[in-house]
C-alpha cells in the first residue's frame, strides 16, 4: 500500500471539485451558525417567559446528541413531513449543531460583561433591544471571536459527515476513489491534506483578523 | 425654594427593600432646579439606592416618583431617563466604542441629532474639561479621571435637566479626584441642577446649596449648606460630622 501519483492526478480534478462543495456547505453553514448562534444566546441570556425553555432545551439537545444521528434524524424525518432537498437538511444541520454552540459560547461571553454597561445604557435612555445590539451583543463577540474561529475548523470538518446523506463532498469523493481504483491510502491521505490546507488558510484569516484589530487600537493610542 | 413650578424631581413615600432590609422608608424628597443637594451618610444608608431609584435602575417596592410634575412610570421611563444625567463610580463607558461613539450613539440614536452636530458638540466639551485630544480613544486607554470626564460629559451630551452623581470619585487616585471634581464645579457653574453622592465632605461643603443625611434608609437631616455644617442640633449628624472633618 503506497501513495499512486497516477491515481492521484486522474482524481485530482475530482477532488478540487468536492473540495469546492465542502468550502460552499462550510461558508454558508458557519454564516448562518453564527447569526443562528446570536440570535439564540441572547434569548438564552435574557431569558423570556417562555421562550427560554424552548431555547436552552434545543441546545442542550444539540450539544449533547452526535451530529450524525441529527443528520440522519432531519434527513428521515424532516423529509417525511416535506419534501427538501438533501443539500437544505445538509446545511440546517450543520447550523443547527454548531449554531447550538456558537449561542452557549455568546451566552457566556453576555454574561461575563460588567453589569455597568447595560446600567449606562438604560440610564441614557436606550431600550433593553438597543442595549443589546448596540452595547452587549458587540462586546460578546469581540470576547468570543476566537472561540468562534475554531468553529470554523470545527465545521470544516464536519462537513465530512454530509456524504452519509449523498453530499458529494471531500470525503465522500474520497470513499469513491477508493471504491473504485482500491487505493485507500492515495484516497484518503490527499483528502486529509486538502483538509489540513483548508485549516490552515483558516488560520491565516484568523491571524490577518487579529492584526487588523491591534492596528486599530494601536492608531487611536498615537 | 417652596414654588412648585420649579421642581424638577419629586419623591412620594418611596420604600425599597432587598428582601427583608429596608433600604428606603417611606422616603419623601423634592429637588428644585439650579439646586446641588449633596446626600451623605454613613454606608447602607440608602445614598445610592436613592439615587439609582430617581431614573428607574432600582425598582422602588411603594411610593411615586415624579419628573417635572409627571409620574414616572414604565411607559415614560426611557423618555425621563433621557433628561436625566447619571455618573456611575465606576464610570461605565461602553468598552467596544471610542470615546466618539460614546459621545455621539446617544445623542443619534435617541435625541436624532446628526451625526456631525453630536460630534461638534462632543468636541467642544471634551475641550472644556480639558481632554480635547481623545476623541479617538478607546476607554481603555484612558486615566480613571479621564474616563470619569467623559463619562461625565456623555450624560451632558444628552443637555439633561439634572444630573445624578453616584459616589463619582471614590474608585479614583487622589490626584484624579481633583480632575472629577473640578469638572463638577464646572457644571455647578453652568447652574446644572445635581444630586450628589460623595464623602468627599470639603468639596460638598463648597459646591452644594443643600446637605442630605441619610441613616438606616431614611433622611435624617435636611438642611442648607451653611446650616447643615454649623447649626445642626442633630446628635448623630455631628458626631458623624466629627468623624469625618477630621480624616
Amino acid at each position: 500500500m503506497t501513495f499512486n501519483w497516477r491515481v492521484f492526478q486522474t482524481t485530482f480534478p475530482d477532488f478540487m471539485r468536492a473540495t469546492g462543495v465542502t468550502i460552499q456547505y462550510a461558508v454558508i453553514a458557519i454564516v448562518i451558525a453564527v447569526i443562528w448562534g446570536i440570535f439564540i444566546g441572547s434569548i438564552n441570556f435574557r431569558r423570556p417567559k417562555g421562550i427560554w425553555r424552548i431555547t436552552s432545551a434545543y441546545v442542550c439537545f444539540f450539544r449533547e446528541t452526535p451530529l450524525l444521528v441529527q443528520i440522519y434524524f432531519l434527513f428521515y424525518g424532516l423529509s417525511r413531513l416535506m419534501p427538501v432537498s438533501a443539500s437544505i437538511i445538509a446545511v440546517a444541520a450543520l447550523v443547527l449543531n454548531d449554531g447550538a454552540f456558537i449561542a452557549e459560547n455568546v451566552r457566556g461571553g453576555l454574561q461575563s460583561i460588567n453589569k455597568g454597561q447595560e446600567e449606562a445604557a438604560y440610564a441614557l435612555g436606550f431600550s433593553k433591544f438597543q442595549t443589546m445590539i448596540y452595547f452587549l451583543i458587540p462586546q460578546a463577540v469581540t470576547k468570543v471571536q476566537d472561540s468562534i474561529m475554531n468553529m470554523v475548523s470545527i465545521i470544516i470538518k464536519d462537513t465530512s459527515l454530509l456524504m452519509w446523506i449523498t453530499i458529494t463532498e471531500l470525503t465522500y469523493m474520497a470513499h469513491r476513489v477508493n471504491s473504485k481504483y482500491y487505493q485507500p491510502v492515495t484516497a484518503y491521505l490527499t483528502a486529509a491534506v486538502i483538509y489540513m490546507a483548508l485549516f490552515l488558510s483558516v488560520q491565516g484569516i484568523k491571524k490577518l483578523m487579529d492584526r487588523r484589530s491591534q492596528k486599530k487600537y494601536e492608531l487611536s493610542e498615537s | 425654594m417652596s414654588d412648585n413650578n420649579n421642581i424638577v424631581l419629586s419623591l412620594k413615600n418611596v420604600t425599597k427593600k432587598f428582601g427583608d432590609l429596608t433600604v428606603l422608608d417611606n422616603m419623601s424628597l423634592d429637588i428644585h432646579e439650579h439646586e446641588i443637594v449633596v446626600l451623605c451618610g454613613p454606608s447602607g444608608g440608602g445614598k445610592s439606592t436613592l439615587l439609582r431609584s430617581i431614573n428607574g435602575l432600582e425598582k422602588i417596592n411603594s411610593g411615586e416618583i415624579y419628573y417635572r410634575g409627571e409620574l414616572v412610570t414604565n411607559k415614560n421611563i426611557k423618555s425621563v431617563r433621557s433628561h436625566i444625567g447619571m455618573v456611575f463610580q465606576s464610570f461605565n463607558l461602553f468598552d467596544n466604542l471610542t470615546v466618539r461613539d460614546n459621545l455621539t450613539i446617544a445623542p443619534i440614536k435617541i435625541l436624532k441629532k446628526t451625526k456631525a452636530e453630536a460630534v461638534e458638540k462632543a468636541q467642544s466639551y471634551l475641550d472644556t474639561f480639558g481632554i480635547g485630544d481623545k476623541m479617538d480613544h478607546y476607554p481603555h486607554q484612558l486615566s480613571g479621571g479621564q474616563k470619569q470626564r467623559v463619562a461625565i460629559v456623555r450624560s451632558m451630551m444628552m443637555e439633561p435637566d439634572v444630573m445624578l452623581f453616584d459616589e463619582p470619585t471614590s474608585a479614583l487616585d487622589p490626584e484624579m479626584i481633583k480632575e472629577v471634581l473640578d469638572a463638577i464645579r464646572r457644571l455647578a457653574e453652568m447652574g446644572m441642577t445635581m444630586v450628589i453622592v460623595t464623602h468627599e465632605i470639603g468639596f460638598a461643603r463648597e459646591v452644594s446649596s443643600r446637605m442630605l443625611f441619610l441613616e438606616n434608609a431614611k433622611i435624617r437631616v435636611d438642611a442648607s449648606t451653611e446650616d447643615f455644617f454649623t447649626n445642626t442640633e442633630d446628635e448623630r449628624l455631628k458626631q458623624f460630622l466629627s468623624v469625618i472633618l477630621k480624616h
